[in-house]
């Protein structure tokens, strides 16, 4: 049983959201971690991140790791708009300089705009096979967003759609109604990332192309804000590490 | 044993995960973000134009006596005819007006990327030319885009044109939108209204047509549009059904970019059209009285640029009254 639940969390590995999440604490040795950074997708946002680690004694898959990320919008902040994630992730060592780091995460967000209001959520998995040396540490970005839950409030805005559609001015059947709806809404990323990590302090960085999975083969549509860029900047510092625990 | 205990742990996520998801509708059901369009909806008025071979239905409304001259209403880019119908409705003593969503837009059937071309817009027009006055000059009225096309379809069939009165109709040549570009458009990454839908895009995916469709009608309430309104920051309301989100992408794709640059001409076969041609302009509009006196009127033999005072873009929704008795004092039906 042990091992189904262990090959089950090195299967979900490390999490992160769109933007992409801080599992560089795993190369930190971090037993507890506090991460802050910028990320865009292409919208500009501020996270802040936490980040617990775990021994496990295994030499393949030598540390697990806890991640909680709380996401916030900058330009597009007129509503309280958020994004909550949780996680997990794990270290794998290949050897004394190939590793990986990979994780799943689950996100709960809050997005209000003209349109609406919206709660949605779903799973991410990501995947950065990768080379540390010394202080530093590359590695490329594989990122797959699954966001089917999304509760839907809509605005007047929105309802106003409906209206007039009929000559005999007769109430429309259809419109946006309050609830639970799902879709398929994927997202894939994939990058290039780097770490640097010269004591307690770490700052990593992520950027690459992100595709939203659409059956219009729009790859860019910077009208609507479809764009297919992502990055992140992140600064760690390690209140304790593993070593010390 | 096992697989059992394994059954045991995946069980429970698995049941709430059906759970949550079987109890949903899916937002790809008809009508749960932006209404249905005429092949979905049989309720809608329609008719069907053929254009190079593909048949598409089409949501078309008429006002006015059916014995009157035509009169075609095409409107702009990122909208409908829903905020026309006072035009349409003003006209209709004189002139029998016909306004259509254009194919892929509002409620008419979607089409794919290689429907629309410039060319095949302008066969749309003859297509429903056709049907309404297939012996008889129709007068068009164009907004935007829609002047746009209208000034395009006058240089491509002189002969079918009575008159012809534009409201600020987008620039008519590639080198002028090229000119133009940075101050029709506002691209600021810092935007808000830019990053409220890229916001969006975490919650709703542009998976299919209704999901982009839905995002894309935030732009009419955005301030990206800020250069043409009077105040940047509360554009006048523009009440649409639903905004043809992937024909805007494909349009965007046939006109250019600022980047690779903008090769369309519209005025090609003007100097055959040699009535005069009445163009709107606000004075508050980057595509206003200043932008058309200086760029559009020199692309026809005859025009008369007016200036609409206190007026932005949507001026027919601003200064409706001044709107009409300029088109009253220019439409021959009214000069009678």
């Amino acid at each position: 049983m042990k091992n189904l639940v262990l090959i089950g969390l090195a299967g979900l590995c490390l999490h992160a959201p769109v933007a992409g999440q801080n599992y560089t604490g795993l190369l930190n040795d971090a037993a507890h971690m506090v991460s802050a950074g910028l990320n865009a997708d292409p919208g500009l946002n501020v996270h802040a991140d936490y980040f617990a680690g775990i021994q496990t004694n295994r030499a393949l898959v030598p540390r697990l790791c806890l991640i909680s990320r709380v996401n916030f919008p900058i330009f597009a902040q007129k509503w309280l708009n958020f994004d909550f994630q949780l996680g997990v992730g794990c270290l794998w060592n290949f050897d004394e300089r190939w590793m990986a780091l990979s994780g799943l995460s689950w996100h709960f967000s809050r997005t209000e705009d003209v349109t609406g209001r919206y709660l949605h959520s779903g799973f991410k998995l990501d995947l950065y096979p990768g080379y540390r040396r010394g202080l530093w540490a590359v590695f490329p970005h594989l990122g797959l967003q699954y966001q089917p839950w999304i509760h839907l409030k809509a605005g007047d805005y929105a309802r106003q759609a409906f209206q007039d559609l009929y000559p005999d001015g007769g109430e429309p059947a259809y419109g946006p109604k309050t609830g639970w709806y799902y879709q398929n809404h994927f997202v894939f990323q994939s990058g290039l990332g780097f770490g640097y990590f010269p004591s307690r302090w770490q700052v990593n960085l992520c950027a690459g192309f992100q595709h939203t999975f659409n059956r219009l083969g729009i790859v860019t549509f910077p009208d609507v804000g479809v764009m297919p860029f992502y990055g992140t900047v992140n600064f760690g510092y390690v209140l304790q590490t593993l070593k010390s625990d | 044993m096992r697989i059992l205990s394994g059954l045991r742990v995946g069980a429970p996520p698995l049941l709430f995960v059906l759970l949550l998801t079987t109890g949903c509708r899916s937002l790809n059901d008809i009508g749960v973000l932006v209404p249905p369009t005429v092949d979905e909806d049989p309720n809608l008025p329609s008719t069907s134009v053929e254009i190079h071979g593909k048949t598409r239905k089409i949501h078309l409304k008429t006002f006015g006596a059916p014995d009157l001259p035509v009169l075609f209403v095409l409107h702009g880019s990122y909208t409908d005819t829903r905020p026309y119908a006072n035009i349409c409705q003003g006209l209709s003593d004189r002139y029998r007006v016909v306004i259509w969503d254009q194919r892929g837009c509002g409620l008419s059937e979607r089409i794919t990327e290689e429907e629309f071309t410039l060319e095949s817009a302008v066969e749309e027009i003859e297509q429903i030319k056709k049907q309404f006055s297939p012996d008889k000059k129709v007068t068009i009225v164009g907004q935007s885009w829609g002047g746009g096309l209208a000034t395009l379809y006058t240089s491509t069939h002189p002969e079918n044109v009575e008159q012809l009165a534009l409201i600020e109709p987008m620039p008519l040549k590639g080198s002028d939108m090229q000119e133009l570009f940075n101050k029709i458009v506002e691209f600021r990454y810092e935007n808000p209204s830019w990053n409220a839908m890229v916001r969006h895009g975490r919650a709703i995916g542009p998976g299919d047509h209704a999901r982009l469709d839905y995002r894309a009608m935030m732009i009419l309430r955005s301030t990206m549009t800020s250069g043409y309104h009077c105040d940047a920051q509360n554009p006048p309301a523009w009440p649409i059904h639903r905004v043809g989100a992937f024909l805007e992408y494909v349009r965007n794709k046939r006109l250019g970019n600022p980047i690779s640059g903008f090769s369309y001409d519209f005025t090609r076969g003007l100097d055959a059209f040699q009535d005069t041609v009445l163009i709107l302009g606000g004075s508050c509009s980057a595509l206003g009285y200043e932008m058309q006196k200086r760029y559009s009127q020199a692309h026809f033999p005859r025009a008369r640029v007016v200036e609409i005072p206190n007026a932005g873009h949507r001026m027919n929704i601003e200064k409706f009254d001044e709107v009409m008795a300029n088109f009253k004092a220019f439409l021959k039906q009214y000069r009678r």
